[in-house]
C-alpha cells in the first residue's frame, strides 16, 4: 500500500493530502459557522425579518443532508477531487451571491440552495471519503480525527474573521471576502485527486446500487446508521436548547457562553483523540463508550443540583464526546465496505445524523412548549445514549462478507 | 514514545492551544457585545 505515493508530485504526497483536506474542512466549516454572525446585520441591511435568513439556513441544512449521499456517489465514481472542486466553486458562488441577494427569496436560493449543494459536494464528508482512499490504512483513523478537529477549529478561526470583516466593511462586503476563502477549495482539492490503491478498495466491481443494497442488508451498517442518528439528536438538542435551559434555571448568559465555548474547545480535543484511539482500539467499543459517557453526563446534569461548576464540567465532558463519533463512524464504514463506495455509504450515514439533528432540535422545542421544561428531553437523551451504546456492541468490525473481493 | 506518537501529541497540544484562544475570543465577544442575548453554539454539522 505504501508504494502508491512513490511517483507522485509533492502536492499529492501524504502530508500534502492531509494538509489540504484539513484546510478544506477549516474553510468550509469555518465559513458556514460564521453565518450566525450575519443574521442581524444582514437582515437589518436588507430590511428582512430574522425568519428570512433562518429559512435560508434551514434549506441549506436540508439540501446538505439530502445531497450528501448523491455527492458521495459522484465522488466515488468520478473522484473526490473533482467533486470537491465543483462543490467548492458552487459554495463560493453561493456565498458571493448572498452579498447581493436583495430579497428573502433570493437569499434562500443563494445561501440556502447553492451553499447547501456546495456543502454536500465541497466539504467534510467528501474529504473523509478522499482520506479513506488516499491515506494509509494505519494512519487513516488519525487523519479522519485530525480533519474533524480541523473542521471544528474552523469556527474559532472564522468567527473572529467574519466579525472583523462585518465591523470593518459591513455584512455584504464581508460575505464577498469570505467567498474568496471558499474559492480556495477547488485549488486545495487538486491534492485530493486520484483513487488510491484499488486492491485496498476491494469492491471495485460493485455498482453503486448493488453496494447500497448490500449495505442495507448488512446488520452492522444499519446499527451504525441508527447510532449516528442518536449523535445528531443529542448535538442538535444541546446546540439549540442548552442556552435557554441554563437561563431558565436562573444562570447567566455569560455562563451559557462559557459552556458553549468549552464544548467547542473540548470537541477539538475529543475528535483528534478519538482519531488516534480509533487506530489502535476497536472503534465499535470506543463508540459504545462515547454514547455511554454522554448518557452518564446527561444523568448527572439531570440529577445533581445545577451549579456553575457542574455546567462547566458537563460542557467539557460533552465537548470531548461531541464529534469524536465522526472519525470512528466513518472509519467503520471504510473498514466494513472498503473505499470504493465510501463516499456514498458514509453520506447515507451522515444523512441519518442530519435527520436525527432535525428531530432533536424540533422535539426539544415541542416538548418544552407542551410541558414547560426539558426534563422529558433529558430522559430521552439518556435512553437514546443507552440505545446507541448497545447497538454498537454487536457490530462486526471487519470487511462485510457481501462486499468481499471474492464475491465482487 | 516513538517519534510518530510525539509528533501526534505535539500536534494535539497545538490544536488545543489555538482552540483555547478561539474559545476565549468567543466568550469575550458574546458577553461584551450582546450581554442580554443567548449565545448560539456554532457547531460544524449544524
Amino acid at each position: 500500500v505504501r508504494h502508491e505515493f512513490v511517483d507522485r508530485p509533492w502536492w499529492r504526497s501524504p502530508t500534502a493530502v492531509i494538509a489540504a483536506g484539513c484546510a478544506i474542512a477549516i474553510v468550509t466549516f469555518g465559513t458556514r459557522t460564521s453565518f450566525g454572525l450575519f443574521t442581524a446585520p444582514l437582515s437589518d441591511l436588507r430590511g428582512w425579518d430574522r425568519e428570512a435568513f433562518a429559512l435560508a439556513i434551514a434549506v441549506q441544512n436540508l439540501l446538505w443532508g439530502i445531497g450528501q449521499p448523491f455527492a458521495g456517489a459522484i465522488a466515488d465514481r468520478y473522484g473526490a477531487g473533482r467533486v470537491l472542486a465543483a462543490g467548492g466553486a458552487i459554495y463560493a458562488a453561493g456565498v458571493a451571491l448572498m452579498s447581493v441577494s436583495a430579497t428573502p427569496g433570493a437569499v434562500t436560493v443563494t445561501g440556502g440552495v447553492l451553499v447547501g449543494i456546495g456543502l454536500a459536494g465541497g466539504s467534510f464528508t467528501i474529504v473523509i471519503a478522499a482520506f479513506a482512499r488516499l491515506v494509509r490504512p494505519d494512519r487513516r483513523s488519525w487523519a479522519m480525527g485530525l480533519a474533524t478537529a480541523a473542521g471544528s477549529m474552523g469556527q474559532f478561526l472564522f468567527a473572529p474573521l467574519g466579525q472583523g470583516f462585518i465591523s470593518a466593511y459591513g455584512p455584504a462586503t464581508a460575505l464577498l471576502l469570505l467567498s474568496g476563502f471558499v474559492a480556495l477549495v477547488p485549488l486545495l482539492a487538486a491534492s485530493l485527486t486520484g483513487r488510491g490503491d484499488e486492491e485496498e478498495a476491494g469492491v471495485g466491481g460493485e455498482s453503486a446500487r448493488n453496494a447500497l443494497r448490500a449495505a442495507f442488508s448488512h446488520p452492522s451498517y444499519l446499527l451504525l446508521t441508527s447510532g449516528f442518528f442518536v449523535c445528531g439528536f443529542h448535538i442538535a438538542f444541546i446546540s439549540t436548547h442548552l442556552p435557554p435551559y441554563l437561563t431558565d434555571l436562573g444562570l447567566s448568559t455569560s455562563l451559557a457562553a462559557w459552556a458553549l465555548s468549552l464544548i467547542g474547545l473540548f470537541n477539538v480535543v475529543g475528535a483528534y483523540s478519538a482519531g488516534i484511539l480509533g487506530g489502535t482500539y476497536p472503534k465499535r467499543l470506543l463508540l459504545s463508550g462515547i454514547y455511554l459517557g454522554r448518557g452518564f453526563a446527561f444523568a448527572l446534569f439531570l440529577l445533581l443540583p445545577v451549579t456553575p461548576f457542574l455546567v462547566l464540567v458537563f460542557a467539557a465532558i460533552i465537548g470531548l464526546l461531541w464529534l469524536s463519533t465522526v472519525p470512528l463512524t466513518s472509519g467503520l464504514v471504510a473498514l466494513m465496505f472498503g473505499t470504493r463506495h465510501v463516499g456514498m455509504l458514509f453520506g447515507v450515514v451522515f444523512l441519518s445524523h442530519q435527520v436525527g439533528a432535525f428531530v432533536g432540535a424540533l422535539l426539544g422545542g415541542a416538548v418544552y412548549s407542551r410541558t414547560g421544561s426539558y426534563d422529558v428531553m433529558w430522559v430521552l437523551c439518556i435512553a437514546l445514549s443507552v440505545f446507541a451504546a448497545a447497538v454498537h456492541l454487536p457490530i462486526h468490525e471487519r470487511r462485510a462478507a457481501q462486499l468481499a473481493p471474492s464475491t465482487a | 514514545m516513538t517519534r510518530r506518537r510525539t509528533r501526534d501529541l505535539l500536534l494535539g497540544v497545538a490544536l488545543f492551544a489555538a482552540a483555547s484562544l478561539g474559545a476565549l475570543w468567543q466568550v469575550n465577544e458574546t458577553t461584551a457585545q450582546q450581554p442580554d442575548s443567548l449565545p448560539r453554539l456554532v457547531c460544524p454539522l449544524h
